[in-house]
């Protein structure tokens, strides 16, 4: 893809430049705010990664002249600045997502990625987290290169653990996606569809936290 | 307590009150005892006219009570002075007798042998002399009866007077207390100016200058605290340019030798970004507060924790769990309580051996939330465990290279919301870190 840089730090600049050459973007790297514009007005580029700490013209003005200017260029905000404010500043003015520095390359990439998909309006139809790649529309579930086909219960279950890799889901949140409310549920219901889930998919594909619940990694 | 003005004051207007009566009522007592004599012998003469007039008849016994102008308690003596030396005295003293050679006029005449009198001597109209007399020492009892109830309520008043001093001081006085009061329960970090208001304006100027001095302090933290924020800040620029400069090498093959050497230096990188970023963390929780702080629930920033920290746990293959949890509800910037739970437990992972298992536990004490967070570990040694919340602070010989600043971190967090945080011993050997925060009130 076709990437506009905008970083003043010449050592970071060429780093960012090198990495992103690296894996096959093209780049167009600008020093200041006011060229930074010139670029973004008159080439097409496929996403912009901004510095907010810009000479000549600050990198939140710069965002706000682009998106004032109709332009709709995927835009992400690579910053020192990590104060709460400005995170929300940019992106209330439409950036698409905010990376504070230092920051990994691999991370950047991944981070380009997901914002162009998105724009590209691509709804996801399966979910993914590196170890398991559930499909929502057939319901069958791929884990260490075996394709299964779940019951009903087990894909809700899993399909909620899938939506936010990484973030930890209590026994009453699993029961509250795997039945509807006026459903009576038994007690051990959540710890025998996990038994039967582990079963199928590994051992680890679903981890218990100690005291909280449920949860499947982040992945890569 | 003799340097307490309070004191000073209340002891020099009391001794000047004291002798002041005094003075007053020597003076008071020795002219109303004066007045009393005076009138005392007035009395006696108008007793002398009141026969002249014959309205006191001497042929009749007891002829002054009769008379009704004296009691009979007053002892007065009448006697007629007509040569024949007898006491023809009709009086309630009987039993005197005066010399007939007593010049006229008032007098004091001693009876020989005998009491003081103080005679009046005149010459009626029919020719005769009268003495009318009365006896000194009880005359001056009735002067000094009369002279100590002049003064009396002067004397009653002195420990009325002095104590409405004491109470008046205290109550003049209880505004200069209560700053010093609050000046001592104040927090460190605690610069707001005084409120000088309700002050007596002779203080007034010195808090005037304790608050300015406040000021220039404030100035000189906060340029301080801002220094180290964008010392820290300054420091990502070159920090971010060399670790995307490390990954840019790790994109090529290396050979095992130099990979091994890159290995640790990209170790050494992850520490100085970690560094960086904690000393980013502890200035910002130096400085003013971002917001108003929220009632934040801490279940869900433990679970928001959890998630960060779970990787780093499950690289070190430690049991990373919640003991103990119950609704809680603080009023603090969620942001805060994630970094101190966070630092908390990263510090636990950080510092047990793999294998170890790590509790956190959410628990109310009357009314603080307490976050507890304890492990299986090595422990701190006792006489390190006051140390470990200075900045820097490192227990030797852990093997770890964490920044220092994680514990200061939360200390300064929890200073910032009132709470308190202690370290002591687990049951099983290891640490127990125990935050206590004050519970949010619900209406």
């Amino acid at each position: 893809m076709k990437v506009l840089l905008v970083e003043d730090d010449p050592m970071i600049g060429s780093a960012m430049e090198y990495a992103l050459r690296s894996a096959e973007h093209s780049v167009d790297w600008t020093h200041d705010g006011v060229s930074a514009l010139t670029a973004a007005q008159t080439h097409q580029y496929d996403a912009i990664l901004l510095d907010l700490g810009l000479p000549g013209r600050d990198g939140i003005e710069v965002l706000r002249k682009l998106r004032a200017t109709g332009n709709a260029t995927p835009v992400l905000i690579v910053s020192a600045r990590d104060a709460v404010e400005s995170r929300v500043a940019g992106l209330d003015l439409g950036a698409d997502d905010y990376l504070l520095k230092p920051f990994d390359m691999t991370e950047l990439l991944a981070r380009m990625r997901a914002v162009v998909r998105r724009r590209n309006g691509h709804a996801a139809s399966t979910l993914d987290n590196g170890v398991l790649s559930l499909d929502l529309n057939t319901r069958e579930i791929t884990a260490g290169g075996k394709t299964m086909r779940l019951s009903g219960r087990e894909f809700a279950l899993i399909e909620a653990l899938l939506i936010r890799p990484g973030a930890i889901l209590s026994r009453q949140e699993l029961e509250d996606r795997i039945y509807g409310w006026h459903h009576e549920v038994e007690s051990n219901a959540v710890e025998f569809l996990i038994h039967g889930l582990r079963k199928k998919l590994g051992s680890e594909a679903i981890k218990n936290v100690r005291g909280l619940g449920w949860m499947v990694s982040k992945g890569q | 307590m003799t340097r307490s003005l309070q004191f000073r004051l209340a002891v020099s207007l009391s001794a000047i009150i004291a002798i002041a009566t005094a003075i007053g009522g020597t003076i008071g007592y020795q002219s109303a005892f004066h007045d009393a004599n005076e009138l005392q012998d007035d009395q006696l003469r108008e007793i002398a006219a009141m026969v002249d007039a014959k309205r006191i008849d001497l042929e009749q016994t007891d002829p002054i009570v009769r008379v009704g102008i004296i009691d009979k308690e007053a002892h007065i003596a009448l006697q007629v002075l007509d040569g024949r030396n007898e006491a023809t005295a009709r009086s309630t003293e009987p039993n005197v007798s005066f010399p007939q050679d007593l010049p006229g006029g008032m007098q004091s005449y001693r009876i020989p042998n005998a009491k003081k009198w103080r005679v009046f001597v005149t010459t009626l109209k029919s020719g005769k002399r009268l003495a009318v007399a009365q006896r000194v020492s009880l005359r001056d009892e009735i002067a000094r009866h009369a002279a100590w109830r002049t003064i009396t309520p002067m004397l009653v008043l002195i420990p009325l007077t002095v104590l409405a001093i004491i109470v008046l001081l205290r109550i003049l006085l209880a505004p200069m207390a209560r700053l010093a009061a609050d000046i001592d329960a104040r927090g460190e970090n605690d610069l707001v100016p005084l409120d000088a208001r309700g002050l007596p304006s002779e203080i007034a100027p010195f808090v005037t200058s304790i608050n300015r001095m406040l000021a220039r302090l404030e100035i000189a933290m906060e340029q301080q605290r801002r220094f180290v924020a964008d010392a820290a800040h300054e420091l990502r620029s070159p920090l971010t340019a060399l670790s995307l400069q490390a990954e840019n090498l790790a994109i090529h093959d290396l050979p095992p030798e130099t990979r091994s050497r890159f290995d640790a230096m990209q170790a050494g990188l992850l520490r100085a970004r970690a560094l960086v970023s904690q000393l980013l963390l502890m200035a910002r929780t130096q400085l003013a507060p971002r917001a108003e702080p929220g009632d934040v629930d801490l279940q869900a920033v433990v679970r928001e924790v959890f998630e960060d920290i779970l990787p780093l746990a499950e690289a070190k293959n430690i049991d990373l769990g919640v003991a103990q949890a119950c609704e809680l509800k603080v009023k603090a910037d969620a942001v805060d309580l994630a970094t101190v739970l966070r630092n908390l437990a990263d510090n636990a992972i950080r510092y047990c051996a793999p294998g170890s298992k790590v509790d956190v536990g959410l628990s109310v004490d009357d009314a603080w939330a307490v976050i507890e967070v304890s492990d299986n570990g090595p422990g701190i040694p006792d006489e390190e465990r006051a140390k470990v919340f200075d900045p820097f602070y490192r227990v030797t010989g852990t093997g770890e290279s964490g920044s220092g600043l994680g514990l200061s971190i939360v200390k300064n967090i929890v200073g910032k919301l009132a709470g308190k945080v202690s370290i002591s011993g687990a049951s099983g050997g290891g640490t127990l870190v125990r935050v206590c925060l004050p519970l949010a009130i619900h209406s």
